[in-house]
């Protein structure tokens, strides 16, 4: 009796209080629909881009960093796989399961965490270990690292749809983890694709597990260097050099090195030069 | 005074006299390790909006930044900004275009997109149909890759249908 007296007090005296309190919500309500809307971004780096290793010290570490003003969830996985050019030369991609002569380093892949969150500005380390890698054949072993951004985005909840669609966007960040194991040589061909006044577009291959990595030089006929770009080769890889001058006709040499940025010095020696090649334009 | 003017010739004459009485060589061995590419989500959603049910083709263009035949609400692209070296070299794939599920049955959809490689307002350029591409982050070290799409409306019943892309970025 007590209760529903208070209750009809309240509703008769407060009713302009509860009306008030209701704009105030509708307020919040507003003005958390706007902050959804104009929300934060990550942002992720992964350094360094790729890690090549020896089978003496056969461990690295990548440091992932948010960048950005948003809480960022990352899911670290290895793959099989290498980074090649399609045989036709016309698109540098991904391609999984398969490395050319390398072998599969995923099988003896051990990385910690799986799954890390990171704080907008926050930095974490992500460790890997490669088992018993004097027990893998000669060569180079290849994994490629996958960094995959989780964000949840679907259709609106305030669209009713007559048809509404949408779609997520899952984005990955790759990079490469190589060991060396041994010494070798690697043996390139190249080709052709095309020859500009100011550009030559070539088409490196690779027939060896030992993958190139380092900067292909262009000999003029008098033996003077008129352009150089770097490259990793694993299988085979399109390579697009500015020149200074125009080589539309006659010969012309490509000299290669071991020059290639952020490469260890350790795994550089690993590596003997491959011989130069000679082209016909 | 006296005191400070005492401690600055300490600190002068301290490095000098500790060089004439001994002598040493410090090797010093730097690797640079290979420059990262930054990841920066812009949008990791793609949204045609709400479209009438007889709307039949749909395209939410890329290098335009332009829908057609939207009926309500907002439309949205998805789009990533990558960064890092100057003219450093990237590759960007794309899982095959998938279907849009839906609880009435699926929309087909097909992929388009763009980049922008100035990061600078209205600049993009539409990118073949291909599922991969190559670009250069150029002098300022930065690209904007922008995803869009055209689904077909036409016989489709009401409803919501949803997706999901997969986009695989790596610093060649």
């Amino acid at each position: 009796m007590r209760a529903a007296l208070k209750y009809t007090l309240f509703r008769s005296d407060d009713t302009e209080r509860m009306r008030q309190h209701l704009r105030y919500l509708l307020v919040l309500w507003l003005l958390a629909a706007g902050a959804h809307l104009a929300r934060g971004q990550a942002s992720l780096s992964v350094t360094p881009a790729y890690s090549y290793i020896t089978e003496e010290a056969p461990h690295g570490a990548f440091a992932l960093h948010n960048d950005g003003t948003e809480l960022l969830e990352v899911v670290v996985s290895a793959r099989f796989g290498v980074i090649e050019t399609d045989a036709e030369g016309a698109s540098t991609h991904v391609s999984l399961g398969a490395a050319g002569m390398l072998g599969n380093l995923v099988e003896r892949l051990t990385f910690f965490p799986k799954r890390l969150i990171l704080e907008p500005g926050g930095e974490r380390v992500v460790r890997f270990l490669i088992e018993r890698p004097r027990e893998s054949a000669e060569g180079a072993h290849i994994a490629l690292m996958h960094f995959t951004m989780q964000e949840r985005a679907a259709v609106q909840d305030g669209q009713v749809p007559a048809v509404a669609t949408a779609l997520d966007i899952v984005y990955t960040l790759v990079a490469p983890v190589v060991l060396i194991h041994g010494r070798g040589a690697p043996t390139l061909q190249a080709h052709v694709l095309d020859a500009g006044p100011t550009t030559l577009r070539l088409l490196l291959t690779n027939h060896t597990p030992f993958p190139f990595m380092g900067g292909v030089s262009v000999l003029g006929a008098l033996g003077e260097r008129i352009g150089r770009a770097e490259s990793a080769v694993y299988t085979r890889r399109r390579l697009e050099i500015s020149l200074s001058e125009s080589v539309t006709n006659g010969r012309i040499t490509l000299k290669f090195d071991n020059a290639y940025t952020g490469l260890p010095s350790v795994v550089k020696e690993r590596f003997a030069v491959p011989a130069s090649i000679e082209l016909s334009l | 005074m006296h005191a400070t003017t005492l401690l600055l010739f300490c600190l002068v004459l301290m490095p000098v006299s500790a060089y004439s009485q001994t002598s040493g060589q410090l090797t010093m061995r730097l690797e640079v390790l290979p420059a990262a590419l930054r990841v920066t989500v812009t949008s990791a959603a793609m949204d045609f909006a709400r479209q009438h049910a007889d709307a039949g083709r749909v395209h939410l263009d890329p290098a335009t930044g332009e829908i057609s035949g939207k009926m309500s609400g907002m439309h949205r692209f998805g789009e990533v900004r990558l960064s890092g070296p100057k003219n450093g070299a990237y590759a960007v794939a794309v899982s095959p275009s998938p279907h849009l599920q839906g609880v009435a049955g699926q929309v087909g959809f097909q992929l388009l997109w763009a980049h922008n490689t100035a990061c600078t307002p209205g600049g993009f350029v539409a990118l073949s149909a291909r599922r991969s591409t190559e670009g250069s982050l150029g002098e300022e070290g930065c690209s904007l890759v922008r995803f869009g799409g055209e689904i077909d409306l036409l016989g489709v019943p009401e409803g919501r249908y949803e997706g999901r892309l997969e986009v695989h970025i790596v610093s060649l």
